[in-house]
């Protein structure tokens, strides 16, 4: 399976500190033809992997190893210009930046989660009437 | 110790009746005004400042000690009328040490009298702060000692019977408001402990149903043929989390998920995102159905190209009804295989075929 043809691959940091589901996540959108960047469980090595890498989209957990809270990555990936999505079986309600794009909930459907991803890159690139799967939730933007 | 004595009834001068019940009013007011007020309160310490307060005057009070039952120790939660280095030096008492600690260990009211007359070592302190006397209440459930709770007056050598059975009405109300303020206390404990809990179970059921299909799918990688039973384990395995999922956002009152959000699931994994579900309204169905209802939707999915499927669902008065179509060709009910078979004897689902469309349909449990 390729990526959607309007979506070129993409340059992916999974942020996850269940390693079963961190690979579920990665073999899933590698499987769609993205590039899977990092696997960081805890904020710091998150932030150590967007320092040395490009990335198009970070896929975030909000609970993560070692405390950390993945609200707080996504705050501070954003702020660096990387698009947030979570992926969360507590997803947020909402997010303070426009970046952080919104929310698949766990437990997911595999096959949707490469749609989510691009559906999210797509968004938080500027295109508009973006479809999203079911799962997704999208947070609202001014 | 003299001074020390226990409470007598109350007695009244009989030549000055009117006079006696004039106070008695007052008294009565300031016992309802008291009880409204701790009725109302959310602060242990502050509700007996404000007490003090409002009954400081009509009584002459000049301080006021409120303890803490701690550990075996009164500790000094509330006070009036004294300096710091008073309030330090009576911050803590043992039971039985001072009129406060005898109060407490003997659960009786002490009134102590002509304090700076005495030179009994139990009113040291009182008579240290200039107090002349001191009346001491145990705040009790039951037997149960939540602390103590008394008053003190410089100018004056004792307290009269009446101005003792207000104080002692008072701390009565006080003891019933500290322990209503204890148990909501408790009570809030109890609630955000059990949602913790709950969050907890919530958030790992959902992450181990996640990591279920995460090992099966990570026995697909890589190999080929791709073993399709195995590809069978992990959809099923999906579906099961899927027809969970709406059960985490559903109310406590019904048990009951959402059959569209449930559908979705199974259609997404069939078609790859290329089918539809359909329906007029939410369409809500018990829990215990929905796992049996999403697996059996999946079957009769599963044997075809699914490209374009529709599942159209509403439900009656006692019964939900799916209706199945295929875009490539008519649809027709395929052979069931064990597991379907089950799921449709455990549902008691009739299933049939109608213009072109499979029809499902089962009574819905506890519908009535």
């Amino acid at each position: 399976m390729q990526a959607d043809t309007d979506t070129r691959s993409l340059r992916l940091l999974v942020v996850e500190d269940e390693a079963i589901i961190a690979m579920l996540v990665e073999d899933a959108l590698t499987m769609a033809g993205h590039l899977v960047v990092g696997v960081a469980e805890s904020a710091s090595e998150a932030l150590a992997i967007a320092a040395r890498e490009t990335i198009d989209l970070a896929l975030c957990d909000v609970r993560l190893a070692e405390n950390d809270s993945g609200l707080t990555v996504a705050r501070e990936l954003s702020a660096r210009g990387v698009p947030c999505l979570y992926v969360s079986g507590n997803c947020p309600s909402a997010a303070d930046h426009p970046l952080i794009i919104g929310c698949v909930g766990k437990p997911f459907a595999t096959a949707a989660l490469s749609r989510a991803v691009e559906a999210a890159y797509r968004i938080a690139t500027g295109a508009r009437d973006v479809e999203v799967p079911k799962s997704m939730q999208v947070f609202a933007r001014e | 110790m003299s001074e020390v004595e226990r409470e007598r009834p109350p007695t009244y001068p009989v030549d000055d009746a009117a006079a006696t019940l004039d106070l008695s009013r007052r008294y009565l007011a300031l016992a309802a005004e008291a009880a409204d007020r701790l009725l109302a309160a959310t602060d242990p310490a502050r509700m007996v400042d404000e007490l003090f307060a409002l009954v400081r005057a009509e009584l002459r009070l000049d301080v006021f000690f409120n303890y803490r039952h701690d550990g075996g120790l009164l500790r000094l939660e509330a006070y009036a009328g004294l300096t710091e280095q008073q309030a330090h030096d009576g911050a803590e008492l043992r039971l039985g040490e001072a009129v406060c600690g005898c109060a407490a260990l003997e659960r009786r009211r002490i009134h102590a009298k002509g304090v700076q007359r005495s030179d009994s070592p139990q009113l040291a302190f009182v008579r240290s702060i200039g107090l002349d006397c001191y009346a001491c209440t145990p705040l009790l459930d039951g037997e149960r000692l939540l602390g103590t709770l008394g008053f003190g007056r410089r100018d004056s050598p004792c307290f009269t019977a009446e101005e003792l059975q207000l104080l002692h009405t008072l701390c009565h109300y006080v003891a019933l408001a500290k322990l209503r303020l204890r148990h909501e206390e408790e009570l809030r404990c109890n609630i955000a402990e059990r949602d913790r809990l709950l969050a907890e179970l919530n958030h790992r059921v959902r992450n181990n149903l996640q990591m279920a299909v995460g090992v099966v799918r990570n026995e697909l990688r890589g190999v080929e043929p791709v073993p399709p039973a195995l590809t069978t384990v992990a959809e099923r395995l999906e579906l099961i989390a899927l027809a969970h999922r709406p059960l985490y956002q559903a109310d406590g009152a019904s048990l009951a998920v959402d059959a569209v959000e449930i559908l979705h699931g199974a259609v997404e994994l069939t078609t790859g995102g290329d089918g539809r579900v359909e329906a007029a309204e939410r369409v809500m169905i018990p829990i215990e159905q929905a796992v049996a209802f999403s697996l059996l939707v999946h079957a009769l999915l599963d044997r075809r190209d699914g490209a374009g499927a529709r599942v159209a669902v509403a439900r009656g008065a006692a019964t939900l009804e799916a209706r199945i179509t295929v875009a490539a060709e008519p649809a027709a009910a395929p052979p069931l295989d064990r597991l379907a078979s089950s799921l449709l004897r455990q549902l008691n689902a009739s299933l049939y075929e109608e213009a072109g469309a499979i029809h499902l349909r089962f009574p819905l449990a506890h519908a009535g």
